[in-house]
């Protein structure tokens, strides 16, 4: 758990300086160093180019997580706003949003990705909005039972009787309490918005190079794997570690002890 | 003539075929009665075991029709299909096909072939001078979804004057003319009357060629049997697999364990990779240049590359040594001009265009590019110098390639942003929509220097081969005259012109010829490089029985 946190705080702090101190030296072509392997001054080896592997990794960060949280945020706001709704208005409104949440499951959402990519044309911002609004349903049909579940507590009730309107309610005691199983979906959502990120880069229609993400660095071993393992590897392995982490993470605030489930009132 | 290049291997093109890839014509059904095998073919059947030939390409084959073959994979199991009434020969020479021989008369206006008595379709049917005529009629019709029409313009009629004589005459001198009949003839009596969008020959095909169609996989492997009765002699291959494998990594593990015998090698495969003993055992490597140029293309409407100042000033500025070392690992040639590099159109005599960021800076500066305002870009009437490159997916050496010139524009002041699209919507959306402000790819060239259909001024509407909009009398007149002339080395000289004032002009930004790099199974015996490259003579390759692979199965 502790490795988990520290990773994820590594790869954090590491979205927001890496391209700070490195972008330029990720951008570095140095015909003559291509394709050296792991060894002093290049840690982990370099590309095609001669940029420095690590140097590419590190910047890459950026994009992937970035991709990532934007995704996710998206899809917690929009799971949060149709779960809650669906909760508290119930009838006709409710099943309309149940069909809504049905039909978006049903999409294979990969392949709305690709669609709407081919339409719109790659990009960081188009590809994490898309991820997001394709995402939101799991949140949202959390959101939803919990308020179903917690709008029947006193405390509600009490809230009620007081005079508060539903829109305090809401705000001060449903989604409070209802935060536990969002925040979980939220940190799996970044775990799999990464995948996603990477598969799309990976296809060549997610970030354009010369922006290194990790899912890019990957499809750009690939094509030398039999000569330079390191290409492949050491991508893959950030991206492993950090899916990894983050369900550890997940994992852990899920269980029943971490939050109470009464918490505030 | 031409075809664009998506890849660098086996590749998917578009439209116009390589003519040396359009030779044959029909195709077979998936078992003929063997009376009617026998009946067809002027040599007895034979039932010696021959091995088979394991090829494999990055994409699959559309049609397996001559005139609609407009990818690389469909014209090259069309050119072991089908034949045409004439091919290249090893030296790139013309010489007889389905045609014994031919007369050109009246200053090239009027070719009359003496067609073969010996050749029979797949299906046993003799071929004759109405086949040929109805493949012209398909050629023609406006309606047949063929890129190949435009060869055939310029004839003004084709008479039949017996079952094996055929007179063509053109409506003015046309020296590409009878190298356009190297196109693959189709099966008159199988086609007669059915829409080429629809036959089902399109997939289970009938020719004349040295292998006639046995069984298409979808999206994996096209079997092809020789065909005993080809009128080039029997084939010494017994069957020709065609593998759908479209990675360039998954074809060389497949080249590991042997299952593939045949195909071609990426750069970095050649060079790093298959200097094993295993590797050197196994198979024969080879390398010559291919024919097909990589470019950047500049949308000469857009303001910004209207200047010829400009222009020039990017080829300064980027090192095309640079581009063949590091991408092609030294594998390829800088390439100055349209023609293919060691053809007698090709200009060797002109200088490369030496690498000179000081004076592309001069040339920018004098054409009102300067950086005012000291952030490192270069600006005119406060707008900076930026514009996007397309370049198609998949294609890792173009990818590298757009990716160092980035870099070496950078360094002169100007933004180049790169876009990688799937060659598909490249093409639909913002080739043929002309929707682009500069473009990476590639052109696979005829044997024909006539290269009309890609830089004539009247070439340019939608969906035209001119896409990048040039526009000059004198390159349309030189173009006009080249393909007038018949004498070689007058035609020489008039390229060469052409050569020169399109690098001078510069509406491509011509950029490198990468090498073929085919490997071989060394059980083949009889494999012989040539100026048209290895295949040309595939049909009659031979494996000593010893070494046979796949014998059992051919037991039958």
């Amino acid at each position: 758990m502790r490795g988990a946190v520290a990773w994820l705080i590594g790869v954090v702090l590491a979205a927001i300086v890496a391209p700070l101190g490195l972008g330029e030296v990720a951008q570095r072509i140095d015909l003559q160093a291509a394709l050296l392997p792991p060894g002093p001054g290049h840690w982990l080896g370099t590309d095609g180019l001669g940029r420095d592997l690590l140097a590419r990794l590190l910047v890459g960060t950026t994009a992937s997580l970035g991709v990532a949280v934007l995704s996710t945020a998206v899809a917690t706001i929009v799971g949060v706003l149709i779960g809650a709704t669906a909760g508290l208005a119930g009838g006709r409104v409710e099943r309309a949003l149940l069909g809504l949440i049905d039909l978006t499951l049903c999409f294979p959402a990969f392949f709305l990705i690709l669609a709407v990519v081919a339409m719109l044309g790659p990009g960081l911002t188009q590809i994490a909005v898309i991820i997001g609004l394709v995402g939101w349903t799991q949140t949202a049909r959390l959101v939803r039972a919990e308020i179903l579940s917690l709008k029947e507590r006193d405390f509600v009730a009490a809230a009620r009787v007081l005079g508060a309107g539903w829109w305090r309610i809401c705000r001060v005691h449903l989604l409070p309490n209802a935060s536990g199983p969002v925040i979980v979906s939220a940190v799996l959502g970044l775990s799999s918005a990464l995948l996603v990120e990477g598969g799309l880069s990976f296809l060549g229609i997610g970030v354009q190079p010369p922006v290194p993400s990790w899912g890019n660095l990957l499809m750009d071993g690939r094509s030398c794997l039999g000569v330079a393992w390191w290409m492949t590897l050491f991508p893959g392995l950030m991206i492993f570690l950090t899916v990894l982490s983050a369900n550890v993470v997940a994992e852990r605030i899920s269980e029943p002890s971490s939050i109470a489930p009464e918490g505030r009132r | 003539m031409v075809t664009l290049q998506s890849a660098q291997t086996r590749t998917p093109h578009r439209s116009k075929t390589p003519l040396f890839l359009r030779a044959g014509s029909l195709f077979l059904g998936v078992c003929l009665p063997l009376a009617t095998l026998a009946a067809a073919s002027p040599v007895p059947p034979n039932t010696a075991a021959r091995d088979w030939l394991v090829v494999s390409g990055i994409s699959e084959p559309r049609v397996l029709l001559p005139l609609m073959a407009s990818e690389s994979a469909s014209a090259e199991l069309c050119r072991l299909l089908y034949n045409g009434l004439v091919k290249y020969d090893k030296d790139l020479r013309l010489t007889g096909d389905l045609a014994e021989s031919w007369e050109v008369l009246e200053g090239g206006l009027v070719i009359i072939f003496h067609l073969r008595h010996d050749v029979r379709w797949h299906d046993g049917q003799p071929f004759t001078a109405a086949d040929v005529e109805f493949t012209y009629r398909k050629l023609v019709d406006p309606e047949s979804p063929t890129p190949y029409g435009g060869d055939f313009e310029k004839v003004s009629s084709l008479e039949v004057i017996d079952a094996h004589t055929v007179r063509v005459t053109y409506k003015e001198p046309f020296a590409p003319g009878l190298a356009s009949w190297g196109m693959g003839i189709i099966p008159k009596h199988l086609l007669d009357g059915q829409d080429l969008r629809t036959t089902p020959l399109a997939r289970r095909p009938i020719g004349t060629g040295p292998f006639k169609f046995r069984s298409w996989t979808p999206g994996r492997r096209i079997d092809l049997d020789a065909y005993d009765g080809y009128h080039g002699g029997r084939p010494g291959v017994g069957r020709y697999v065609y593998r759908v494998l479209p990675d360039p990594g998954t074809a060389f593990l497949e080249l590991q364990t042997e299952r593939v015998d045949h195909t071609g090698l990426t750069a970095l495969q050649y060079a790093r990779q298959t200097d094993t003993a295993f590797f050197d055992r196994t198979y024969a490597k080879y390398r010559y240049p291919s024919f097909g140029y990589n470019y950047i293309g500049y949308n000469l409407e857009d303001p910004l590359f209207a200047d010829r100042r400009v222009r020039k000033a990017l080829g300064l500025a980027i090192d095309k040594r640079e581009i063949v070392d590091a991408v092609l690992m030294g594998l390829g040639r800088v390439s100055t001009g349209p023609f293919l590099p060691g053809t007698w159109a090709y200009d060797e005599r002109l200088p490369e265009t030496p690498h000179d960021p000081e004076r592309a800076r001069r040339m920018l500066a004098e054409a009102g590019w300067n950086d005012t305002d000291g952030d490192g870009w270069l600006d005119k009437d406060g707008r900076r110098f930026t514009f996007i490159l397309l370049t198609n997916h998949g294609n890792e050496q173009r990818r590298m390639a757009a990716e160092i010139i980035q870099r070496r524009l950078k360094e002169v002041g100007i933004d180049m942003r790169i876009r990688i699209l799937e060659w598909g919507t490249l093409l639909k959306e913002h080739i043929d929509k002309r929707d682009f402000q500069a473009v990476l790819m590639a052109w696979n060239l005829s044997r024909d220097p006539d290269i009309h259909d890609i830089f004539h001024s009247s070439k340019t509407a939608p969906g035209q081969f001119n896409f990048v909009g040039y526009r000059s009398p004198e390159a349309d007149r030189l173009m006009e005259e080249g393909r007038r002339v018949f004498d070689e080395t007058e035609r020489a000289g008039i390229y060469r012109k052409l050569h020169r004032l399109l690098a001078e002009d510069e509406p491509y930004l011509f950029l490198f010829v990468a090498d073929a790099l085919p490997v071989v199974h060394r059980r083949f015996r009889g494999v012989e490089p040539a100026p048209a490259g290895i295949g040309h003579n595939l049909e009659s390759w031979t494996v000593e029985s010893a070494r046979r692979r796949y014998v059992r199965e051919l037991a039958s």
